[in-house]
């Protein structure tokens, strides 16, 4: 047998035993059963049918999405304009930004959660009108947008904009007909990164949530402490679902950017 | 359903102007959906009040709390297990219960009046032992039978110590071969003989259907919930006693609502609240004027004197004694 065939089974077998655990999930969400069990007792789209019907859980749902768009939206912003930053800047500066956009990434997500949360009270907005939450997961985000960003900035040549602004280009029309177009890739990468990262967030969620807002990861922690039906298996299902069409089509966005002449 | 986790709205807006608004908590899943349907919109129709329903759970509640500072919560009442309002309470961060606004309160049981003068038990989940009666040959009936029935070895389930029957099973194995309930080094030497055991923080039920244990610290009301699912499952008090999860109620200081929030606490002190509780989650009533009917009794079966046999729980001593008792679990169990 050839190395590169070994090489591809150890793979095969690796990424095989890395997602047994979603499958297991999605093929016990199918049970007809009433216990969360592995092999199920018989197929039915039964708690499928539960969880849409139930509307904790859509609503939960709705708020994640919510978030993770706000969050996505901001850390989209900021995170490239820090990225064309860092890419123009004195190298002790840009070192020193960059510290500070991956510092988030660095730092346990429970620790920056909890910092945060003493922050605001002391603030005095304490977890009102979710402003905690949504602060906590742009800070969560930023770095995936950041990273992706300079990472497509790598070997731009700023000459290029300079020839757009020398035959009459305004600045904003060079970013948007020149830079954009280069980053585009990075910066769609990085928002589909963020959103993910944002969507599956628990403990800065945990923390920061204000009062009567669940998240889908809280609602799915909550209902799994005192309930062990195979309607968590569905709802995990459904996400791993709408994660996948997500990074799907976000491949296809940014797959046709990559394309283009 | 009103709609998700958030606010409910059950008021009209003149109407909760005046009445004002109150934050209720419970927990997820059949908690919340109770709340929602029914605990809720009953408090909103004899109130007025704007009821807003907040899930989470004592851990979530205590870092609230505490980021706030003392007297400085959105809350005004919370319901949480025992073992997390004795630091609380010591960190001034409830007021004492003024009994006067309670006129539920003469008629509770011992176990579930106030032993601090903070909190008081609203419900009761009495744990026996639980076990799978397609499994067990011998049934037990002591506690010493996890020690000393050989067919229960290596499939006993235990809480761990994230959960508060965990800290309370450490209690009674002090109990059972140790000096008391505080003693440490008795506990755990005991524990240890149990041998291989599997621990969870909440989930039991999923370790029992599969028969991966078949004997362990059970409350009633979920092997009564097992048992209407098709488990052959049986719970039975011991006869040294039984434990229990508490459902503690504590006003905080400084509550923005605070006669709501003790009208609330009076609210589900009522019989017929107390009523709807047990026929929902098969807790035991807290109030002696409840009377269950027939068909709950099987679901039920520790009312009225049984009550008095559940042991009592040391949460201040399990609170100081947090780190070691972490360490000394770790020991024992792995």
């Amino acid at each position: 047998m050839s190395r590169r065939r070994v090489l591809s089974i150890v793979c095969a077998a690796i990424y095989a035993f890395l997602l047994a655990p979603i499958v297991v999930v999605i093929i016990a969400s199918f049970n007809s059963g009433a216990f969360l069990t592995f092999p199920p007792q018989g197929l039915s789209l039964r708690w499928y049918s539960t969880f849409l019907h139930n509307e904790v859980f859509i609503q939960a749902f709705m708020t994640s999405i919510r978030i993770a768009a706000v969050a996505t939206g901001v850390s989209g912003v900021i995170g490239s304009m820090a990225a064309l930053f860092t890419a123009r800047a004195q190298p002790a500066v840009a070192n020193s930004v960059r510290m500070a956009m991956i510092a988030p990434m660095l730092l346990p997500e429970v620790l920056t959660a909890i910092g945060l949360l003493f922050y605001f009270y002391a603030l005095g907005i304490g977890l009102h009108h979710s402003v905690a939450l949504i602060a906590g997961h742009i800070l969560l985000t930023l770095p995936f947008v950041y990273i992706n960003v300079s990472t497509a900035l790598r070997g731009f040549d700023w000459s290029w904009e300079q020839a757009a602004r020398s035959l009459g280009a305004s600045p904003l029309t060079a970013f948007r007909r020149v830079t954009l177009p280069i980053i585009r890739p990075g910066l769609i990468n990085g928002c589909l990164f963020a959103f993910i990262v944002s969507f599956d967030a628990f403990s800065t969620s945990f923390l920061l949530k204000d009062i009567g807002v669940a998240t889908l990861p809280l609602q799915l922690f909550d209902y799994l402490r005192l309930n062990f039906t195979p309607e968590a298996a569905a709802v995990s299902s459904f996400t791993v679902f709408a994660t996948v069409l997500v990074m799907l089509l976000a491949e296809r966005l940014s797959g046709s950017q990559r394309r283009r002449p | 359903m009103a709609g998700g986790a958030a606010c409910i709205g059950l008021a009209p807006r003149a109407a909760s102007a005046s009445a004002g608004s109150l934050i209720m908590t419970t927990y997820g899943g059949s908690w919340e959906t109770f709340w929602r349907q029914t605990i809720a919109p009953r408090f909103v129709q004899r109130t007025g009040a704007h009821v807003t329903l907040d899930v989470g759970f004592g851990r979530t509640f205590s870092a609230n709390l505490r980021a706030a500072g003392p007297g400085r919560s959105d809350y005004s009442i919370l319901m949480m297990n025992e073992n997390f309002v004795e630091p609380l309470i010591r960190g001034r961060y409830f007021e004492p219960l003024d009994l006067s606004l309670l006129s539920n309160y003469k008629d509770l049981y011992p176990a579930a009046q106030s032993h601090n003068g903070y909190s008081l038990i609203g419900m009761i989940s009495p744990i026996g032992i639980g076990y799978r009666t397609d499994l067990v040959k011998k049934p037990p009936t002591s506690w010493r039978d996890l020690w000393t029935n050989p067919e229960f070895r290596g499939r006993i389930g235990l809480y761990n110590l994230q959960n508060s029957v965990g800290k309370a099973t450490v209690m009674l194995a002090g109990r059972l071969y140790g000096k008391g309930p505080t003693d440490m080094d008795g506990a755990f030497a005991a524990l240890r003989r149990l041998g291989p055991i599997l621990q969870t923080d909440f989930n039991m039920s999923t370790m029992m259907g599969t028969g991966e244990i078949i004997v362990a610290p059970y409350d009633f009301g979920e092997i009564a919930r097992l048992r209407n699912q098709g488990l052959p499952v049986a719970c039975v008090a011991p006869k040294e006693g039984m434990m229990m999860w508490d459902q503690s109620f504590t006003i905080c200081a400084g509550a923005p609502s605070r006669q709501l929030a003790y009208r609330y606490l009076n609210f589900l002190l009522d019989p017929e609240i107390q009523l709807l509780l047990a026929r929902r989650f098969f807790v035991s009533p807290v109030n002696r004027k409840v009377v269950l009917p027939p068909d709950l009794h099987d679901a039920v079966p520790i009312t009225g004197s049984q009550i008095g046999r559940i042991l009592p729980a040391d949460w201040a001593w399990t609170d100081r004694n947090a780190v070691e008792l972490d360490a000394r679990w770790s020991d024992a169990f792995e």
